[in-house]
């Protein structure tokens, strides 16, 4: 024998489930608000070099994409990405005093303007430097050393910028 | 004879709701494309122009300062030893124009003492600008303001470090030699042209 429906489902209404996004259009107008005021081309130009500690300073430059360079605490290295990095020199050579003038970073930075040339592009006689905050002077010494050599007019560091406003 | 209720007190109140699935999807893509374009970290470039080395000619007229600027220099030089800063002017190695400002107990360079030297340098041995003129600037192809000082290298500043003193240092050294903020608190420069050299 069938039980009789209770009172209580007999008059249950089947009403549509709505999921309730109301809070969650919240959260994604905040964080899209927050986006947009942050956002910036510059940062989409220039990241920060992986294994680089890189310094910070009050200047407030915009860094530009042009023929960069990496320092590390291993030697000087091209700017690409890290699983790719070519060496360029090595430590032996950047902390050998007798060297004034760093001969494969020279060789890099004639072949790069050399090839630049022949396929027609802008001279940009500017450089970027990514150097570890811990680099040793005698390092930057030999490296701006070799660019001006090189013909370079303009060696920038990269740098995270710091509020000069801070005590 | 009673009124016939108002059709409009049997209107049901249906809840409206706003569609806004296109919106939400509007902002599933705006979303990832600005997550992945976002800066978290604020970069920026301390331009260095190394200085040109000129083969100096001695002409009949005088030396550097022919176009109507002075002849004197400054020689404002910072040796960054490991133990101290060494802060000489017109050439001295002691004396007056010679300071020696040792590491504070915890190591660090003194900036401060340093900052303070250079703004007395700045306003009692170079003092106010003599005159000025106007510059086109080859670089920029605009016309410049150009102040001309008791001495010609009157905003110039030759830093040298032992081999060892790391990147951050000689940065924080620049960045305290470039400018500095007066007493209503406005930056006015103080020696923005550098020059890396050996330490001496």
């Amino acid at each position: 024998m069938a039980f009789a429906p209770s009172k209580g489902k007999k008059h249950l209404r089947h009403d549509e489930a709505k999921l309730r996004i109301t809070s969650l259009m919240d959260v994604m107008t905040i964080t899209l608000l927050f986006l947009l005021k942050t956002y910036s081309v510059s940062g989409a130009l220039m990241k920060p070099a992986e294994g680089v500690d890189l310094p910070t300073s009050t200047v407030t430059q915009e860094p530009q994409k042009v023929l960069g360079l990496i320092v590390t605490p291993d030697g000087v290295f091209e700017d690409i990405a890290a699983e790719n990095r070519v060496m360029i020199e090595g430590v032996l050579t950047l902390n050998d005093d007798n060297v004034i003038t760093l001969d494969n970073l020279y060789a890099y930075l004639s072949t790069v303007q050399a090839r630049n040339r022949e396929l027609g592009r802008e001279e940009k006689r500017v450089l970027t430097i990514q150097g570890d905050r811990g680099t040793p002077y005698r390092w930057i010494l030999k490296i701006i050393n070799t660019c001006s050599t090189a013909g370079f007019e303009e060696v920038d560091f990269v740098v995270y910028k710091e509020s000069k406003y801070r005590g | 004879m009673a009124f016939r209720p108002s059709l409009k007190k049997k209107r049901q109140f249906v809840e409206a709701e706003a569609n806004i699935t296109p919106v939400m999807n509007l902002m599933c893509v705006l979303i990832p494309m600005l997550l992945t374009t976002a800066k978290f970290v604020d970069l920026a470039l301390l331009e260095y122009m190394p200085p040109v080395i000129q083969e100096t000619e001695e002409t009949e007229s005088g030396g550097p300062g022919q176009g109507g600027g002075s002849t004197e220099l400054l020689e404002l030089r910072v040796n960054i030893a490991y133990d101290a800063l060494e802060i000489s002017i017109l050439n001295a190695v002691e004396g007056d124009n010679y300071t020696h400002l040792p590491v504070l107990p915890n190591g660090a360079y003194d900036f401060q003492a340093f900052q303070e030297k250079l703004v007395d340098i700045k306003e009692r041995i170079v003092g106010p600008a003599l005159s000025q003129s106007e510059e086109i600037n080859p670089d920029t192809g605009q016309l410049e303001i150009v102040h001309i000082f008791k001495y010609e290298d009157a905003d110039q500043i030759r830093v040298s470090a032992e081999g060892d003193i790391p990147l951050q240092v000689v940065i924080k050294l620049l960045d305290t030699a470039r400018e500095y903020q007066d007493s209503r608190s406005v930056f006015q420069p103080l020696f923005p042209s550098p020059a890396l050299g050996q330490f001496q």
